[in-house]
């Protein structure tokens, strides 16, 4: 079986936590998120007859990635970087955070994911967001939607 | 009567004249004309003497370019020369220091060991009150290696395990260990060091480094500085003699293997005098 890092970041509050959770089952305590800054879990996915584990690095918010420990993304094959939809200040720092993760991870595979999509209803607002941020895929983590697409979208990238 | 050609009779006569002498080197000229403005042709022509050079270089490189290089690297080498020793000595330093703190501690202990081991130690005990049944049942209890992981050092993927008990997903337990040994590394910023060993309750974990991974071993009961010494020799052995491969490309059968030969050399009762 083949493992796959993947690191699930982006400011705080956007629902990366929410989304992780939707994805996989729990294992772990939350709490090591607000000690150790990070939470790792696992879900094993079946692409194309081959089994592929991601092993998910869900990583505390914090307004910068600036001040997310470097080490944590290190080794990644894959980085979730997620905005609030309903949040634009979200999305402030995104072009300096995707430079400083492709610097620091040359090749690696980046999606940008507009969360919290049941929160707008506007489809005008959408079209503003998409125009704004470009967005590989928009989610909601509390409905569900797009969440299993999202993961296997990227398990497709990674095995191909 | 015989009428002398004029002079455009004269240029057309000489013209063919011409034609006739040089029609030979008329074409190969533009044959070679052709050669040199179409790229293929040319590359045909040039490749080959082209490789010859390179097998050339290829074969006498050392021998055409050795002082050559050699003088490189020694300008290069003296010019680095600060730059250098500024890289390697906190490296250095910091090899030194580990390993005078390492020797104390086996000292001290020796001296312990030897002090106990005296009548002086018989002495000590007898006026503190301390069983000999007591003393016989702490010495029963051995520290025992419960469980082995290798773990790639950036990414915390597993690469390897085996264990003597049920435990929580091993590749969860890899990225977790990971993230924690991250998380201290980070939050104390002692420069190059790294965690080697977290205590828990009645366990530890032993942690050696290398350079694209580490092997962490869970370990029911306490080590002594003598068995921790013992230990890395070992890992050092085991990696020496079974992971010489590239871990960036691993193939499936890998894994299996590389598990069974970690349950040989750490967790049977004959390889290990850590194993109760």
């Amino acid at each position: 079986m083949i493992s796959k890092k993947i690191v699930l970041t982006g400011s705080f509050g956007v629902g990366k936590t929410s989304l992780f959770n939707r994805f996989i089952s729990n294992t772990f305590s939350d709490n090591y998120l607000t000690t150790i800054g990070v939470k790792v879990e696992k879900k094993a996915l079946q692409v194309a007859g081959e089994e592929v584990s991601l092993i998910l690095w869900d990583i505390a918010g914090e307004v910068s990635q600036e001040k997310v420990p470097k080490s944590y993304f290190l080794g990644a094959s894959a980085i979730i970087y997620i905005f609030d939809l309903s949040r634009p200040t979200t999305l402030k720092n995104m072009r300096a955070d995707l430079k400083m993760l492709n610097e620091l991870l040359p090749g690696v595979i980046i999606r940008k994911v507009g969360n919290k999509k049941d929160l707008i209803l506007e489809e005008e607002e959408l079209k503003k967001i998409r125009r704004k941020a470009s967005p590989d895929i928009l989610t909601s983590a509390k409905t569900g939607e797009n969440v299993e697409d999202l993961f296997f979208d990227i398990a497709k990238a990674l095995m191909s | 009567m015989k009428t002398q050609p004029n002079r455009g009779e004269e240029d057309l006569l000489l013209e063919k004249f011409r034609e006739i002498l040089l029609r030979e080197d008329r074409k190969k000229l533009s044959e070679l004309e052709a050669t040199l403005q179409e790229k293929q042709k040319l590359s045909e022509k040039v490749s080959p003497i082209i490789e010859d050079h390179i097998n050339f270089l290829k074969q006498n490189f050392p021998r055409e370019f050795q002082t050559e290089v050699d003088r490189i690297i020694d300008i290069k080498l003296q010019r680095s020369q600060e730059k250098i020793i500024e890289l390697v000595f906190p490296k250095l330093g910091l090899l030194i220091r580990k390993f005078i703190a390492h020797e104390i501690d086996l000292l001290r202990e020796r001296i312990d060991q030897q002090v106990k081991n005296s009548w002086f130690g018989s002495l000590k005990r007898w006026l503190k009150g301390v069983k000999a049944s007591d003393e016989i049942l702490a010495n029963l209890h051995r520290p025992s290696i419960r469980e082995v992981f290798i773990i790639e050092r950036d990414s915390g993927l597993l690469l390897g395990s085996a264990s003597l008990q049920h435990t929580i997903d091993k590749e969860l337990l890899a990225g977790m260990l990971t993230a924690i040994k991250l998380f201290m590394e980070d939050a104390f910023r002692r420069g190059e060091e790294e965690v080697e060993l977290i205590h828990y309750g009645l366990y530890e974990i032993f942690i050696q480094n290398f350079y694209g991974f580490y092997i962490a071993l869970a370990i029911r009961g306490s080590l002594s500085m003598q068995e921790r010494d013992q230990l890395s020799k070992q890992l050092f052995t085991f990696v020496n003699e079974e992971l010489n491969t590239d871990l960036k490309d691993l193939k499936p059968s890998f894994y299996a293997q590389v598990n069974q030969k970690l349950e040989q050399y750490f967790l049977t009762k004959t390889t290990t005098q850590f194993h109760d």
